[in-house]
């Protein structure tokens, strides 16, 4: 009896990836919350000291935006809804 | 207006006259309002930025924050059923306490509020919406000075 053996093909998935690839949160100013408060939720969130908040921060006040954290998309979509959570406009990117 | 913070870390507005009290119920109080950073301000910004994340962030984060946020709104609503009022020589003056372990819903609902009223200012400049997002802003500012006073 005759058998096929058929060639198993593995598809390389865009969700595979994205796994792989960093990615970047970001956070965008606003013109409503406080800066004082930005940098109390920088520090909630990413445990960073006031100063470092504060770079970040100013940063966003200053030149519109700061990436706050790199690295695999699972994390940062945490890190998003948890920026989210406390109204800060921030998006998760691919980096390129 | 005066604000103390008591031993056990909660935040006491004292002498709040009722017009202020109706100025922060009318703020805060609006549940639609809630849901507005997500549906206008995070949509677009995520549409623009990051295409390829909204999909999943419409799935999976949105009805998460919108949830969190709801909880957020049912413990501000449970401070403000407690509100204590006094009668002194015929003028009622109001106390709100907000306990430690509501800060942050109070910081997050504060948020929402300003940034509401921020949209709505941008359709319409009046005193009167000027005015809430100036006192909801010294109430924030006064969690955020507490909540650090707590954290050193």
């Amino acid at each position: 009896m005759e058998t096929t053996i058929t060639p198993l093909i593995v598809e390389k998935t865009d969700t595979q990836s994205d796994l792989s690839l960093p990615w970047q949160v970001v956070v965008y100013d606003d013109p409503v919350n406080l800066m004082s408060y930005v940098t109390l939720i920088f520090q909630k969130i990413f445990g960073w000291s006031k100063e470092q908040a504060e770079r970040h921060m100013l940063e966003v006040h200053t030149k519109g935006c700061s990436i706050v954290w790199v690295g695999p998309r699972e994390e940062g979509e945490l890190y998003v809804e948890k920026l989210h959570g406390f109204l800060l406009t921030a998006t998760l990117e691919k980096i390129v | 207006m005066k604000c103390f913070l008591g031993k056990e870390g909660q935040l006491q507005f004292q002498n709040l006259d009722p017009s202020l009290v109706k100025v922060l119920l009318d703020s805060l109080l609006t549940k639609n309002w809630k849901t507005h950073f997500l549906t206008t301000n995070c949509s677009s910004t995520l549409q623009q930025k990051s295409p390829e994340f909204f999909s999943d962030w419409k799935k999976y984060i949105e009805p998460e924050v919108s949830s969190l946020l709801g909880e957020c709104y049912t413990v501000m609503l449970s401070d403000f059923n407690k509100l204590k009022k006094e009668d002194h020589d015929n003028e009622t003056e109001v106390t709100l306490t907000i306990p430690l372990d509501h800060y942050e819903a109070w910081l997050r609902m504060l948020s929402v509020a300003r940034l509401a009223l921020a949209n709505s200012l941008e359709e319409k400049k009046c005193t009167e919406l000027l005015f809430r997002q100036d006192f909801l802003t010294v109430l924030q500012q006064y969690l955020v000075e507490a909540e650090e006073t707590r954290e050193n």
